[in-house]
């Protein structure tokens, strides 16, 4: 038995092999717990001589480039999360999260749909099939909390919502809510964590 | 060169709910359209057909509906579009989808490149176009973001996590497009119109000659038992640590 999401995450699926074996299933990071090795245990490694023909190898990589901007967002060990949704309106609206992100020293996350829509890398995304996240704070700005949003962040220790609509199921996760317009709200809260932080 | 595009039709929405009497999708009310990834694909199908001439064939597996999805295939301006529908394909799993679909391209024939889109937006499993150039024994890059064709051999540059990755393989192959590849067109009024007069050729199993065996639920190891939505299991606890829904006085001058 296997359960995996569908839908961008908005639904789970348990699937079943009968009759089928060997089967293969791969594991998400971070879906489960890691388990220490114990110290005492030890096993045999094993090597195992292949033989192949090269022909044989449909493919020849050429080039790997690291992608230098993915490298700078972690948001799987970050302890401050600044997200952006929709709610943002349009891609270079991203500026203000970006500012709050870094005058709380946190990294930028976004909602599926923004990456969906290109106005930010896919190494951005929160979610089901993005990043699962448990950072201290996660500040979630015009993201109306679709379940495979909330499936991927909804472990932080403190939520704050900024959405204008008071019915969006963000406000079921968090913590601190305000029903508000993200363009008011963000810069003011950039601002306090600047003079509080000294960040800026 | 010759490109066949695979494409699926999938439900207009990723707010999906579940119905609690029949624990199935709620399909009522939600319109139809073509999976965003394989928008990409046709896109990426054209822009390669206008710089190295040939033909785009589009190609789905579905209900007979799925003729909508391929019709819109034509309006951006592929060339000729193939349904199969069969009953017989009920259940099909992913195993099963690739299977059905590579026999239909080699029904086609005569194609130097198959291009899918990353994923389905609905199953999200991205593994039917892998599973059609496996089937088909041609090399294969998924998650592709730039191509180079040249020649007999083609260039991939492949967006990973963290990296990009540029291989080379020898033509016929299969690409899936990522939603970064490029913009996909949006139809015009003389490509839909264009589009209406086109016969769109409906195959059955016997017209591809596949294996009954190999189709549908018999060919399908996998099954789906259950559905849910995902669960917010660390949110119960963190909400009564922390006191939920209230907005702190610090914040608030």
């Amino acid at each position: 038995m296997q359960t995996r999401p569908a839908f961008g995450g908005n639904i789970m699926a348990r699937i079943v092999t009968r009759n089928h074996r060997p089967q293969m299933a791969t594991v998400r990071p971070r879906v489960m717990q890691r388990l220490e090795s114990p110290p005492e245990h030890t096993a045999e490694i094993v090597e195992v001589p292949v033989s192949f023909d090269e022909n044989s190898i449909m493919t020849k990589i050429i080039d790997i480039a690291r992608d230098e901007a993915a490298g700078q967002v972690n948001l799987q060990d970050a302890e401050i999360i600044v997200s952006g949704g929709r709610g943002l309106k349009k891609p270079e609206n991203f500026a203000i999260i970006r500012e709050l992100a870094d005058a709380l020293g946190g990294v930028v996350g976004a909602s599926r749909p923004t990456v969906d829509d290109g106005w930010i890398a896919p190494y951005h995304q929160v979610g089901q099939t993005g990043s699962t996240v448990q950072p201290r704070l996660y500040i979630a700005c015009g993201i109306s909390g679709a379940v495979q949003h909330l499936a991927g962040m909804s472990g932080a220790d403190c939520i704050v919502a900024i959405n204008t609509d008071p019915a969006a199921p963000i406000f079921e996760v968090a913590h601190y809510g305000i029903v508000g317009d993200v363009f008011e709200v963000v810069p003011a809260l950039t601002e306090i964590a600047r003079e509080e932080l000294g960040s800026g | 060169m010759n490109i066949i595009v695979c494409i699926k039709q999938v439900p207009d929405t990723s707010e999906i709910s579940i119905d609690p009497e029949t624990n199935t999708l709620v399909r009522e009310g939600v319109p139809s359209i073509i999976n965003p990834y394989d928008e990409n694909a046709i896109e990426a199908a054209l822009q390669l057909k206008e710089e190295y001439g040939g033909t785009v064939t589009a190609l789905s597996m579905g209900p007979p509906q799925a003729e909508e999805a391929l019709r819109q295939a034509l309006a951006m301006g592929c060339d000729d579009a193939v349904l199969i529908s069969d009953r017989a394909l009920a259940g099909s799993d992913t195993l099963a989808t690739s299977y059905v679909l590579a026999e239909a391209i080699q029904k086609i024939g005569g194609y130097d490149l198959v291009i899918c889109g990353k994923q389905a937006f609905d199953g999200d499993t991205a593994q039917v176009g892998p599973g059609i150039a496996e089937q088909l024994g041609i090399p294969q890059a998924t998650y592709a973001m730039e191509v180079k064709v040249d020649g007999k051999k083609m260039q991939v540059k492949r967006l990973l996590a963290g990296s990009f990755e540029t291989i080379e393989m020898k033509l016929p192959a299969l690409i899936t497009a990522d939603k970064h590849m490029n913009v996909p067109r949006h139809a015009g009024l003389r490509g839909v119109m264009a589009a209406r007069k086109k016969e769109i050729p409906t195959w059955t199993l016997e017209d591809i000659q596949a294996d009954p065996e190999k189709c549908g639920l018999s060919g399908s190891p996998t099954t789906v038992v259950e559905i849910f939505p995902p669960q917010r299991s660390s949110f119960l606890t963190s909400c009564v640590r922390h006191n939920c829904s209230k907005w702190p006085a610090e914040f608030s001058r």
